[in-house]
């Protein structure tokens, strides 16, 4: 029996573009961020730009080159949110037990459904099939016993294909590939792996698990597992509803080398993260922050404390891992503020005025914001940074007027 | 320097003061423990500079005879390790320049020493001896206080202490976290107290902890409190703590307890116990912090627990005095104060839905728990 159906959207945000507007069928299309910034890349190469070498997240200049005459398309998350969601309608149509594992992946597990559909490959064919006819879009499915093994199929042939991989397959099938194909292994973690002489996943998966476990922790249990294409979790339709942690970053229009900068920067980025959890009635405990060099060398590092949703706690809590991570001189590239643990928003009431003080003047500049736009009210510490200033002063959430040439204060 | 000493006097020695060193120390003499002998008498001596210990033996006890004067410092570790572990019942110590000679049966150990002279004072003399109390009494008073202290990521770290507040001939133990406050007093009788001065001050958690493992529970043993603007010292017939304070205010928690109550319950204390610590196995597990819910009737509590794990409901029987209410609280809070609690009925005293609830043994005036709901939302 293989019970578990990985579909997998080829080149989704490419293809939403190209269902949408059938004149760019059979085009180079590349969905790629502003060409102005530094976050120019390209998020999706359709596959007709792939052809020329043109891959994620490769430079926007680079991929002028390898195909001058590509179209470039700025992404409109709008259409990808709403034709994902109808994709997840049609899986739903087959099988209640669908996991939603990103916006263009998804899990089924269709046991039980043979009666209805026919077996899983027939089913993966009528999916392909009901997916091209309703939405005019392609996906790869993947056809396993096991989740892991069936989003590892679903990998080994692009585009619009069916990939049926058992259990006895693994050896012949994933074995002879590169250790950084199998799921949940980064390029970094793949590094490390070849330094230990570890190449293909065959190598992984003849290594003991007690020495993986030595040097990865937990996840090198898993590693060995996967490796070995074990995997127990089961499809769950409820995965990913409640939100685990909230966070926002910044790749950062230029380096930044002192800790005033970063300080602005991560104040801005407190703020945005407070603001959203506020919204949405939740509290969270445990601050992280990322911080990525101009070597692309990226470290996150967290903190707890108790219970909160104000842009002062999470700000406080990130300066101080800012100050005993970052020796305020190799320069930054991106920086990130996130938080977790997350427990719906209670009001516990304080003995100290400054708790209740607080909580307030969050919610009275989020009101302010949400009327007249995130321009309107910002601390002052954030009218420091020209760069800064420019980018929240010129931009609005809902097209509320904002203030404009604000000078630094000398 | 040399002596000799029981194995068991210096197991009970060693255990006593090693949870003073400090395990990692740029100071290397501090993970060491100091032996100090004069003519009747040995002293072990342990501190990480914030708190430090002195444990006595007395050579009348029959488990020490002192043969040589003096003093030296030895690690701490290798010394706990070995003594369990030594094989015969007297263990002779003999110091020569920087080397302790250990010697037990045919069991023989040589240790490098420290000079004692760098190790610094446990017990500062210019302390005045303030006031006398029951070990016991003690340890039940911290028991009952220092759950409510706040933990180390609180922005006032005054606050991860106990206050010791004597005034009027009342010694006040006091710990609270802004959420909460745990309040326990004790009269000393006039022909007790040796005049005594009032004094205010907060004392790390963790030295209170260490004297609750230390003070013994025998009905009449004593100690003797002395404090100091910038340390307090705790000393008994064999042992002497000592330990920096801590500084900041402290709120007025006499003036923040007085407060006018609208409803009055009083329950059977391990009833209303079981039926909140029910409740928090749903509170805890889902993603609502150990919210529960009171609803207080004519003749009943309902406390009540809903996440999206499951809800739980449960009814208290008790007698109700004022205005219906409906709260919220974080269980864990009433766990840990009714924990404390030996006498079997309780008061409880709120007011209004965003009021404190004050906890009282009844019958009791001198051990009281306040705690601060959580505000509900809309869509209770």
């Amino acid at each position: 029996m293989l019970p578990i159906l990985h579909v997998d959207m080829n080149a989704f945000y490419a293809s939403c573009h190209q269902a949408k507007d059938p004149s760019l069928k059979g085009k180079p299309i590349l969905v790629a961020g502003d060409p102005k910034k530094r976050t120019g890349i390209i998020l999706t190469a359709s596959y007709e730009a792939r052809r020329y070498g043109v891959k994620t997240a490769m430079p926007n200049w680079q991929a002028k080159q390898l195909c001058p005459h590509a179209i470039f398309i700025k992404p409109d998350y709008d259409l990808y949110v709403r034709t994902s969601q109808k994709v997840m309608e049609i899986l739903g149509k087959f099988t209640p037990l669908v996991e939603v594992f990103s916006i263009d992946e998804a899990w089924l597990d269709v046991t039980g459904c043979e009666g209805l559909f026919g077996d899983s490959v027939t089913i993966a064919h009528k999916i392909q099939e009901a997916i091209r006819t309703e939405l005019d879009l392609s996906c790869s499915i993947g056809v396993s016993s096991n989740k892991l093994l069936a989003k590892m199929a679903s990998d080994l042939k692009k585009p619009n294909a069916i990939t049926v991989l058992s259990a006895d397959d693994v050896p012949r099938m994933l074995w002879p590939l590169p250790v950084d194909k199998l799921f949940g292994v980064g390029s970094r973690m793949a590094e490390h792996l070849n330094l230990m002489n570890i190449k293909t996943i065959g190598d992984l998966a003849r290594v003991p698990q007690e020495l993986l476990e030595g040097v990865f922790g937990l996840n090198g249990r898993y590693l060995h597992l996967w490796a070995n294409g074990i995997d127990t979790s089961t499809v769950d339709p409820h995965a990913g509803e409640d939100a685990k942690s909230m966070g926002h970053s910044i790749t950062l229009p230029k380096d930044i080398i002192s800790y005033e900068e970063a300080e602005t920067v991560l104040l801005s980025l407190s703020e945005q993260v407070g603001r959203r959890i506020r919204r949405e009635n939740y509290m969270g405990r445990t601050v992280t922050i990322t911080l990525r060099d101009n070597t692309f060398c990226t470290i996150t590092r967290s903190a707890t404390v108790s219970y909160t949703n104000s842009t002062e706690d999470i700000y406080n809590l990130a300066k101080k891992l800012l100050y005993s991570n970052w020796d305020g001189k190799t320069p930054l590239r991106l920086l990130g503020v996130s938080i977790s643990q997350l427990v719906k928003e209670f009001e516990q009431k304080s003995l100290f005025d400054n708790d209740e003080k607080k909580r307030k003047l969050n919610k009275v500049i989020d009101q302010i914001k949400d009327k007249f736009g995130d321009g309107a009210i910002f601390r002052a510490k954030l009218l420091n940074d020209e760069e800064l200033n420019r980018r929240k002063l010129g931009k609005s959430d809902n097209n509320a007027p904002t203030l404009r040439g604000i000078k630094r204060i000398k | 320097m040399r002596f000799s000493i029981s194995k068991n006097q210096l197991i009970t020695g060693i255990s006593t003061v090693e949870k003073f060193v400090p395990s990692k120390s740029t100071v290397s003499i501090l993970t060491g423990i100091k032996f100090a002998a004069d003519t009747d008498s040995l002293r072990l001596s342990a501190t990480d500079l914030e708190m430090g210990i002195e444990y006595n033996v007395k050579s009348e006890s029959g488990e020490l005879s002192i043969q040589e004067e003096g003093s030296f410092v030895i690690s701490s570790k290798i010394l706990s390790e070995i003594s369990r572990r030594m094989p015969g019942d007297m263990v002779e110590f003999a110091s020569k320049e920087n080397t302790v000679f250990i010697t037990s049966g045919d069991f023989n150990l040589k240790l490098p020493c420290f000079d004692a002279e760098d190790f610094p004072d446990i017990s500062k003399i210019d302390l005045s001896e303030t006031i006398v109390l029951k070990q016991r009494l003690f340890k039940e008073m911290i028991k009952q206080t220092i759950f409510a202290r706040a933990d180390e990521t609180t922005s006032r770290p005054q606050l991860t202490g106990i206050l010791i507040d004597y005034k009027n001939h009342v010694l006040n133990m006091v710990a609270l976290d802004g959420f909460r406050v745990a309040w326990r007093y004790e009269e000393q009788l006039p022909e007790e107290a040796n005049n005594p001065n009032d004094f205010r001050v907060i004392v790390p958690s963790s030295t209170m902890l260490e004297i609750s493992r230390i003070f013994k529970d025998d009905e009449d043993a004593d100690f003797k409190l002395y404090a100091a603007s910038n340390r307090v010292e705790f000393k008994t017939e064999n042992v002497l703590i000592s330990s920096r304070v801590l500084e900041g205010d402290f709120i007025d928690y006499a003036k923040v307890m007085n407060v006018e109550p609208d409803t009055i319950v009083k329950v059977d204390t391990s009833d209303f116990q079981s039926a909140v610590e029910r409740a928090n196995i749903i509170a805890r597990e889902g993603n609502r912090n150990n919210l529960v819910i009171f609803n207080i009737s004519d003749d009943f509590i309902e406390v009540k627990a809903d996440t999206e794990l499951g809800s739980i409901s449960d009814k208290v029987f008790c007698d109700v005095e004022g205005e219906k209410l409906t709260i919220a609280f974080n269980a864990s809070f009433f766990i840990d104060a009714l924990r404390t609690i030996a006498l079997p009925k309780i008061q409880l005293n709120f007011s209004g839905s965003t009021g404190p609830c004050i906890i009282t043994p009844e019958g009791v005036d001198n051990h009281k728990n306040f705690i601060l709901p959580v505000k509900l939302g809309d869509n209770y």
